[in-house]
């Protein structure tokens, strides 16, 4: 369609005016206009909905930036999330789309896609607290696996202070890299075939053509996401949630984030806060740092793209 | 047999890695699945022993004595109908802003794919207050109406990429032949672009299947509970009795018909998802 041509742009005005427009009017009304409000809000101290809010100026981010060391402790383990599980992920999937996009069976393929994607179709709160039952000290599945081994020296209590954070690391890990296996493999399957064979020929290892033809190619897919998983995992919550059964106190501070910190602030559980505009310091907080990211992931791989090529 | 090469090494080391890997997936969840018709006790035996009686007594009692049932009917409500509102705002509007140009088009873009990043939790508190004020709170419309449109940036991702993908000749005749813009959409467009509708809606539907942060917020009352917040709640309760083998049901009802739902539309699901994204 041309257009720039005046017959059709008449005829599209209404159609655009009674779809796009109102749909549009919703989505800033119901998502973009609360982050200025938000912004807003965490100007003030405020103690409630019904309370009175106080003018604050940026006291709440002086407080959350510098005197609140439980907000800094989530902050830490967000960005924790964020690039130790990034690494993880990235990696393992990429070890296993160099094996599966070897297989020659297409059937195989489709259902080892098929079998490590589940995970990321099931309620978070279901896996969250299935995890924990897999790594119980006692009876979990897990230390039972390592005593039938013979491995007992390796037995941990995966759920202590000490060991809790890998714990829910490994959880996020297993179930992420079954969701960037299947579009890292869609990337390897556009790839031409005849671009391996002249490598075949010359005796290239199926290693080297990964190394030197699948990954420069699927470079796109891997950038995307790179953002995908930034966004994922600093929204990260259910999983967290309901760990450790968490619903006889709150989550513990070893694998909180900024997002389960903003609802216990907010929202409260055990122990209602209810600090709203504290909690909107940390909602504007969340988001600066989800942006910030995202820019500077696209600007690494822009940046070692333009080296390349 | 193939021959061993030496060479091949890193190819034999990840194929024990993924084989691993796979075998720790099916093997956990058979574990979870055989575990759930134990009773708490010979849970706490070890898992090497399989039940002493399979029955379906644990089930029985999250389904009927806790309300997941009740659950599940409330999700299934819940998410059909925002998984059609969503397609019925989304579509047009990914239509649009594939093949149109006009004024801000670009910038109506960007807002909607930048919606794609914003953390639900950082609208948490304002959302609240509005929907409140329009007293949307506790109700299936409220959560609904949450649902789709926190949705619809994404669907509008997807979906744009279906778009660009359909050649325009067979629109332009239509537009020829008199026919108005509403009419080449929904006759000519909406057919071809069903795939990719398919695969957005399967899309939508798995996701806020599993939503629990809006409706942690936005649902208290325990009739209205969708299944992940009626399983969260359910652990609270079950966990103050020690009643682990309920929870185990109940983790296996929450698990299984998701994943039987996934197998059903992979083969739609897969190709969608990466065809919508690898074309955006």
């Amino acid at each position: 369609m041309d257009p720039r041509s005046e017959m059709y742009k008449n005829r599209y005005k209404n159609f655009i005016l009674v779809t796009t427009v109102p749909v549009f009017a919703f989505y800033v009304a119901f998502m973009i206009v609360p982050i200025g409000m938000s912004l807003f809000y965490s100007l003030f101290d405020w103690a409630g909905f019904t309370a009175d809010m106080d003018f604050v100026g940026l006291s709440n981010y002086s407080s959350l930036l510098f005197k609140d060391e439980i907000f800094r402790t989530t902050i830490i383990n967000s960005l924790k999330y964020v690039i130790y599980g990034g690494v993880l992920i990235f990696a393992i999937t990429l070890l296993f789309t160099y094996r599966i996009s070897n297989f020659k069976s297409k059937r195989l393929k489709d259902f080892i896609q098929m079998l490590l994607f589940v995970p990321n179709t099931i309620s978070p709160v279901a896996l969250g607290i299935g995890w924990t039952f897999l790594l119980n000290p006692r009876w979990g599945a897990v230390n039972n696996i390592i005593d039938a081994l013979g491995l007992g020296a390796i037995k941990r209590p995966w759920l202590s202070e000490e060991f809790i954070f890998a714990s829910m690391m490994s959880l996020l890990v297993w179930i992420h890299v079954g969701f960037f296996l299947v579009m890292f493999l869609a990337a390897a399957d556009r790839i031409p075939p005849s671009l391996y064979e002249s490598a075949q020929l010359d005796g290239a290892s199926t290693w080297k053509m990964f190394t030197t033809i699948t990954v420069p190619l699927v470079r796109d897919i891997i950038s995307t996401s790179v953002v995908m998983w930034i966004i994922f995992s600093f929204k990260i919550f259910g999983y967290i949630f309901a760990f450790i059964g968490g619903a006889a106190s709150d989550p513990p501070v070893n694998i909180r984030n900024i997002a389960v910190q903003l609802y216990l602030t907010g929202f409260g559980k055990r122990t209602p806060l209810y600090r709203l505009g504290y909690a909107s310091g940390m909602g504007i907080i969340l988001l600066l740092l989800v942006v910030l990211l995202t820019y500077i992931a696209q600007r690494l791989f822009r940046t070692t793209e333009t080296l390349e090529f | 047999m193939r021959r061993l090469r030496l060479s091949e090494w890193p190819r034999y080391l990840v194929s024990i890695f993924l084989l691993l890997w796979i075998v720790f997936t099916v093997f956990i969840s058979a574990w979870l699945f055989v575990s759930s018709f134990k009773s708490t006790r010979e849970i706490f035996q070890g898992m090497w022993k399989l039940p002493s009686k399979w029955t379906l007594d644990n089930y029985v009692r999250v389904l009927r004595d806790f309300g997941l049932a009740r659950y599940m009917a409330n999700s299934l409500f819940v998410v059909t109908v925002a998984t059609l509102l969503v397609q019925i705002l989304s579509t047009p509007v990914a239509y649009v802003l594939a093949r149109l140009k006009f004024p801000f088009s670009p910038f109506v873009l960007l807002c909607f794919i930048a919606g794609i990043a914003i953390p639900v939790q950082t609208i948490y508190i304002p959302l609240y207050l509005i929907m409140k004020e329009i007293a949307l709170v506790d109700t299936y419309t409220g959560i609904i109406w949450l649902y789709a449109i926190t949705s619809v940036p994404f669907a509008i991702y997807l979906l744009i990429g279906f778009f660009r993908s359909i050649p325009s000749t067979l629109e332009e005749a239509a537009l020829i032949d008199g026919a108005s813009a509403g009419q080449a959409f929904l006759k000519i467009m909406l057919p071809m672009a069903r795939p990719g509708i398919i695969s957005s809606s399967i899309y939508v539907f798995i996701m806020t299947w599993k939503e629990f942060e809006l409706a942690l917020v936005f649902l208290s009352l325990e009739e209205k509970k969708t299944l992940s917040l009626g399983l969260y709640s359910l652990i609270t309760r079950l966990t103050y009795t020690g009643d682990w083998a309920g929870l185990f049901a109940g983790v296996i009802l929450v698990v299984v018909p998701s994943t039987i739902f996934y197998i059903l539309v992979a083969r739609h699901f897969i190709s969608g998802i990466t065809a919508g994204i690898g074309k955006s």
